[in-house]
């Protein structure tokens, strides 16, 4: 059977890139592509797909925030995050969506192709290697609210700005804060900054 | 004989009185304006500590902002510019070995897309790079003599392309022969920048750059047809405290780096600027140079 694969990416060189790729290499035909959260969830609702291979930032939000929604109303949905962001410190985030497939974007073509072929066959994902220096980044003791947050706070927004996007009440996004300051160990913005600067996590 | 002594000691005691009250008073006011003296140079030392530490102050937000800048533009290289070449090499090699397979209609959109790609990838390099030109305080600049008609058609020429792709006409309504004596290259960035913002915001329709000098100075308008901005929107860009917009129009990602240098290039020569704009009525901005 034919999976119908969505890429969700605000890029159209990867969309196009990666379709490419499913198209010549993985003999996957039906391939739609969308660029934004809100897409996606128009997609989502347009039509049946199976399986789904999702950027982590978009310009409208952060897969962080619509996981939670997709797997409500798609509870079957294969999921894959394809991200520039490091898996050490977001796949465990996921996983509690039972999201289990995570792509890093730097990965070399040959491995990420084996990759998205056991994705595709529904094969469990390979563990990941456990590398000692991963365990030292400070950014993977962070739960998933606390990373949603973390992007929100690296780019600049203000309390007031994140409790209106994300919908939540300005003493929550305030006490989230104060644990990612606490947890990193950080006093302020800029040296949350340096320290995700330091630890390869964009934003 | 004595009753004289005596009445000469009284005076004596008298003149004595009289000396010592002198001598109190004066020392009195001796004192006092010492102590007026040390308070007045206090409070003077005081001021110019105020202004000194104020000064630190500002010296160090400015640093601030400047490293909060520089983390900004790593992060938009390893995004916006590492990953998109990452893919435009996976995909130009994968159509190389192409196993014939792929439609001739997927290599076109493939080579449409890289073409793309590959344009935008030099617009932002560019970008960056008059950004990081400009970051050296000691940067010595000079006015200079140049065409500001020849100079709008230069930008138009670089944006020739993607302008035709959307279907958006270039209008240069400056006067020719408008001579100007300013700093050429902030102008320019400032003017490619405002030109870039236009054209990313605009789906159809005019850009048009008019101006030229007035008495006192130069005043340079980019107007678009575009989506427009709304209030919040303008205000979040004139903020001090402005960094990176998120704002976003559909499908184009405004990671704010235009206005961030168009404002920082303006700052270098004393210019002003001006954005007029209604959602869905297109957007004017207007730059005042003084001479």
């Amino acid at each position: 059977m034919q999976p119908d694969i969505i890429i969700a990416d605000d890029h159209s060189m990867i969309r196009k890139g990666m379709k490419l790729l499913l198209r010549s290499q993985l003999h996957c035909k039906n391939v739609t592509e969308v660029n934004s959260c809100n897409g996606l969830m128009i997609e989502l609702k347009n039509g049946p797909c199976s399986h789904l291979i999702l950027d982590m930032i978009f310009s409208d939000g952060t897969a962080l925030e619509i996981v939670p929604t997709i797997r409500k109303l798609y509870p079957d949905l294969k999921i894959m995050i394809f991200s520039m962001q490091l898996s050490e410190v977001y796949a465990d985030a996921f996983k509690q969506y039972n999201i289990h497939y995570y792509l890093n974007k730097s990965q070399e073509e040959d491995k990420s192709l084996q990759y998205i072929q056991r994705f595709l066959n529904d094969e469990p994902a390979p563990a990941g290697d456990v590398d000692e220096l991963v365990q030292k980044n400070p950014f993977t003791i962070l739960a998933p609210r606390e990373l949603e947050i973390l992007h929100y706070l690296l780019n600049g927004h203000h309390t007031n700005d994140i409790a209106n996007t994300l919908n939540l009440s300005t003493s929550t996004i305030s006490t989230v804060k104060k644990r990612i300051f606490d947890k990193t160990e950080t006093e302020s913005i800029t040296q949350l900054l340096e320290l995700a600067l330091l630890y390869n996590i964009s934003f | 004989m004595f009753f004289a002594a005596e009445g000469d000691t009284t005076l004596n005691w008298v003149i004595i009185g009289v000396l010592s009250v002198a001598v109190i008073v004066a020392g009195y006011f001796i004192v006092r304006f010492v102590v007026k003296q040390v308070v007045v140079k206090q409070k003077i030392f005081r001021l110019l500590l105020e202004r000194k530490a104020r000064e630190i102050h500002l010296k160090n937000e400015a640093l601030e902002k400047s490293n909060m800048i520089q983390t900004r533009l790593i992060s938009i290289i390893s995004h916006d510019i590492i990953s998109p070449l990452r893919f435009i090499h996976i995909s130009s090699k994968n159509l190389i070995d192409g196993k014939n397979e792929d439609s001739r209609e997927m290599q076109e959109e493939m080579l449409a897309e890289i073409s793309h790609t590959s344009k935008e990838l030099e617009l932002l390099s560019t970008n960056i790079m008059n950004w990081i030109k400009y970051q050296n305080e000691n940067r010595r600049m000079i006015k200079e003599q140049f065409d500001l008609h020849q100079m709008a058609n230069q930008i138009f020429g670089i944006f020739q392309g993607l302008a035709r792709q959307k279907n958006i006409t270039f209008k240069n309504e400056v006067n020719t022969g408008s001579i100007l004596y300013q700093y050429m290259e902030p102008v320019k960035i400032v003017l490619y920048n405002l030109i870039l913002n236009a054209l990313n915001f605009t789906e159809q329709g005019c850009i048009t750059i008019s101006g030229g000098e007035s008495k006192k100075g130069i005043l340079i308008k980019v107007k678009d047809e575009g989506k427009g901005m709304t209030k919040d929107q303008i205000d979040n860009v004139m903020s001090e405290h402005f960094i990176v917009s998120s704002a976003n129009v559909d499908k184009r990602k405004g990671h704010g780096l235009g206005y961030l240098i168009i404002k920082d290039m303006l700052k270098f020569v004393d210019a002003k600027f001006v954005i007029k704009s209604k959602p869905g009525q297109g957007t004017s901005v207007t730059i005042f140079l003084p001479s």
